[in-house]
C-alpha cells in the first residue's frame, strides 16, 4: 500500500463509509489520481469533503436549529481555548493554579459535544501551552502541569473513540509539535514575535479558515462566528467609557464592532448557504 | 427533499450516465464526463458522496458486483423513483428554456 492508498483509506473510514465502499472508492481514486486531469491531492481532498459533509449531516439531519446549537457549542469551546492564555496569566498574577485547573478542565469537558470533541479541545489547549512556554522561556510550572494534564487525557481515552479518532489525533498531536518548534524558533530569533502570533491564530486564522471550511460542514461556520463574536465582543469598563463618550479613543472599539458585525454577515450566510447545499442532492 | 428542487449538476449527470444502464463507479466518473464534453469531472470523493445520497434517497440501487481482471465491482442502476426524479429534473429544465427562449425571441429547436 503507497502513502496514498493509507490516506485515503484513513480519510474514508473517517468519513464513515463502509468498508465495501471504502475498496470501491480506493479503487476509482487510484485510477482517476493517474489520470491526465486529476491527481493524488485532489482526489484526497475530494474524500476530505466527502467526510465533513458525511459527518455533518449524520450529526444534525440538515437541521438548522441543531446545527446552530452544535456550532456554537464547539465555538464557546474554541473560544475558551482562545482564552487560555489570559486566563494562564492571571492565575499567575495572582498565584491561584487550583483556581485555573478548576476553572479550565471542568470547562472544557463540559462545553465539548464529544468526549473526542473534548480531547480536541484539551489537546488545542496544549498547543496554547506549548506556545506559552516558548514564550515564557520554560521556567512556567503551571504550565507545564496544563501540558501534563491535556497529554494525560488525551492518553487515557477509553477504547473504541479512542481507536477511529486515531488519526485525527496523531494529526493534531503533528501540529503541536510543529507549533511548538515554530514558536521556539521564533523566541530565539525575536521574543516579541511569539504573542502576536497566538493572538493572529486565535483572532483571525482559525475562525477564518472554520467558516472556509464551514461551506462543508454548517456547524463550523457557526462555531467560527461565535469565536469572533466571543473575541471582539467582550467590552471592558473603557470600552464601555469610550463608546458613551467618556473621552477615551473610541476608534479602536468601532472598528472592533465592525468586524465583529462583518463577520457576523459572513457566518451567518455561509451557514444558510452550507445548510441549504446539504438539503440538496 | 422535494421533487422540484433542482438537483445539483453532478447529481443531475450521475443519474443520466445510470439512465443508460448500470454502471460501476470509475465507469459512472468516465460517462459523466463525456456526456458534459469533459465540463464535470468527478472525483471520486465527490462520486460516493453523491452515491451514499443518491441510495439513501432510494433513486439508486445496487445492480449486481462484477469481478473481470481487477478488485470486485458493484454496479450500480436507477431506481424507478430514480428515473421519475431525472424526468421531473428534465421537465423543469425544458420550462426554464422555454421561458428564456421566448424572451429572448428565439425559435423553439
Amino acid at each position: 500500500m503507497t502513502a496514498f492508498d493509507v490516506a485515503l483509506l484513513r480519510l474514508a473510514e473517517w468519513a464513515g463509509l463502509s468498508e465495501r465502499r471504502q475498496r470501491e472508492l480506493l479503487a476509482d481514486a487510484r485510477l482517476s489520481a493517474a489520470g491526465p486531469r486529476s491527481g493524488p491531492v485532489r482526489e484526497l481532498w475530494s474524500v476530505v469533503g466527502l467526510g465533513l459533509q458525511m459527518r455533518s449531516h449524520r450529526a444534525t439531519s440538515g437541521d438548522a436549529v441543531r446545527t446552530f446549537r452544535q456550532g456554537a457549542r464547539l465555538g464557546a469551546a474554541l473560544a475558551l481555548v482562545c482564552a487560555l492564555p489570559l486566563i494562564v496569566s492571571a492565575s499567575v498574577a495572582t498565584n491561584q493554579p487550583a483556581l485555573l485547573a478548576l476553572l479550565v478542565g471542568p470547562s472544557a469537558a463540559w462545553l465539548a459535544p464529544s468526549a473526542h470533541m473534548a480531547r480536541v479541545t484539551v489537546l488545542a489547549a496544549a498547543t496554547i501551552g506549548v506556545l506559552e512556554l516558548a514564550r515564557t522561556g520554560g521556567a512556567d510550572p503551571l504550565v507545564i502541569t496544563l501540558l501534563l494534564v491535556a497529554h494525560g487525557g488525551l492518553a487515557i481515552g477509553d477504547g473504541e473513540p479512542w481507536r477511529s479518532t486515531g488519526f485525527g489525533m496523531r494529526c493534531a498531536t503533528l501540529t503541536v509539535v510543529a507549533l511548538g518548534a515554530l514558536a521556539g524558533l521564533a523566541t530565539v530569533l525575536d521574543p516579541s514575535v511569539v504573542e502576536p502570533a497566538v493572538q493572529v491564530l486565535g483572532a483571525g486564522i482559525i475562525p477564518a479558515t472554520l467558516l472556509l471550511v464551514g461551506r462543508l460542514d454548517p456547524r463550523l461556520a457557526v462555531a467560527a462566528t461565535s469565536v469572533v463574536v466571543a473575541r471582539f465582543g467582550t467590552f471592558d469598563r473603557a470600552d464601555l467609557a469610550a463608546l458613551s463618550g467618556g473621552g477615551a479613543d473610541v476608534g479602536p472599539v468601532v472598528f472592533r464592532c465592525l468586524l465583529m458585525v462583518s463577520f457576523v454577515a459572513a457566518g451567518a450566510l455561509a451557514s444558510r448557504s452550507a445548510i441549504r447545499h446539504h438539503a440538496s442532492l | 427533499m422535494t421533487d422540484d428542487t433542482p438537483l445539483r449538476e453532478p447529481t443531475f449527470f450521475i443519474l443520466s450516465a445510470l439512465a443508460s444502464g448500470p454502471l460501476h463507479g470509475y465507469g459512472i466518473m468516465g460517462e459523466v464526463e463525456e456526456l458534459s464534453g469533459g465540463r464535470v469531472q468527478l472525483r471520486a470523493g465527490t462520486l460516493y458522496g453523491a452515491l451514499e445520497r443518491l441510495e439513501g434517497d432510494g433513486l439508486v440501487s445496487v445492480a449486481g458486483i462484477t469481478q473481470d481482471s481487477g478488485p470486485p465491482r458493484t454496479n450500480y442502476r436507477l431506481t424507478p423513483a430514480g428515473r421519475r426524479r431525472l424526468e421531473s429534473e428534465l421537465a423543469r429544465l425544458e420550462d426554464n428554456l422555454r421561458v428564456a427562449r421566448t424572451q429572448l425571441g428565439l425559435r423553439s429547436t
